[in-house]
């Protein structure tokens, strides 16, 4: 901030001009657990991140055994609106299936 | 509730998503709506923006970062910000006792998305967007356009000459400008 006499009317106080970052993209993580099938995982995959069967099944068996798997990179808005299309979809079908996101 | 010109401007945001097959409609759909309006083209205008140039890159972004729907007969879904924006316009509109959303309410609603390209785009523009579509917005609730263009352009290019009446209704995270009253 810095402040400025104007020259008849008073303070001006104005912010400097910032570097404006162009925003991050955001990877959206589904989490490992020991209750969602392999079928629903790999149905999400296919659906709401539109990989192809022979992907969806490679992530999923990522998330099988590192415990997570990144199944997208999107602008911030995007990514929550799947995190929360994911939770939706789990909670209709009764799994426990958690996902998250994570700056890219 | 919501002005028929807002109404446009999202029926314009909509049919850009469905055009190009877009499986989400975003804040930056709603900004590229809003440049079919005169209102909000006046306050980006006033605010020193090339209404043109700034349709080009919001072009650009939806060819680059936006997923595409597989199949052309799903409707594209709102996202989460997306309701958010068009939410805080309406909390606004309602706690300040005006009857209609207008799309300058949702241009200043659009500012407080945190990551978002659309507030991205305004701001490597300059600084004062914000206050100066508060300003436009608060002018254009009162029907007049050319007033929303004439203080805007009086604010970047002679603060001197504003007048203050609008400034104490801006929160204290706006630019602070004060003005000795006169």
């Amino acid at each position: 901030m810095s402040a400025v006499r104007d020259q008849q009317e008073g303070w001006v106080i104005t912010d400097r001009r910032q570097e404006i970052d162009e925003p991050s993209l955001y990877k959206v993580l589904l989490h490992n657990d020991d209750y969602t099938t392999m079928d629903f995982v790999v149905r999400i995959l296919e659906d709401i991140f539109h990989k192809s069967t022979a992907e969806a099944t490679q992530i999923m068996l990522n998330i099988h055994n590192k415990g997570i798997g990144v199944a997208g990179v999107y602008t911030r808005d995007i990514a929550d609106t799947k995190v929360a299309v994911v939770h939706e979809m789990a909670r209709q079908n009764e799994y426990p299936l958690r996902c998250s996101i994570e700056q890219a | 509730m919501i002005s028929h010109k807002l109404e446009m401007a999202l029926v314009m945001a909509i049919r850009e998503a469905k055009i190009h097959r877009h499986e989400y409609v975003t804040v930056e759909h709603i900004l590229y709506g809003l440049l079919h309006d005169d209102l909000a083209v006046q306050i980006l205008a006033g605010c020193g923006f090339q209404p043109d140039s700034l349709k080009k890159k919001l072009e650009e972004f939806f060819e680059t970062n936006l997923p595409v729907s597989k199949e052309s007969k799903n409707d594209p879904i709102q996202t989460v910000g997306f309701n958010r924006v068009l939410q805080r316009a309406i909390a606004h509109v309602q706690s300040s006792g005006k009857k209609e959303v207008n799309p300058g309410d949702v241009l200043v609603a659009i500012f407080a998305e945190p990551d978002s390209f659309a507030v991205y785009f305004l701001k490597k523009e300059g600084i004062s967007i914000r206050l100066s579509a508060v300003i436009g917005s608060l002018n254009g609730s009162c029907r007049s356009s050319a007033v929303a263009g004439r203080t805007t352009r009086c604010w970047s290019a002679n603060p001197g000459s504003a007048k203050p009446l609008l400034l104490k209704a801006l929160p204290s995270e706006f630019t602070m400008i004060r003005y000795r009253i006169s």
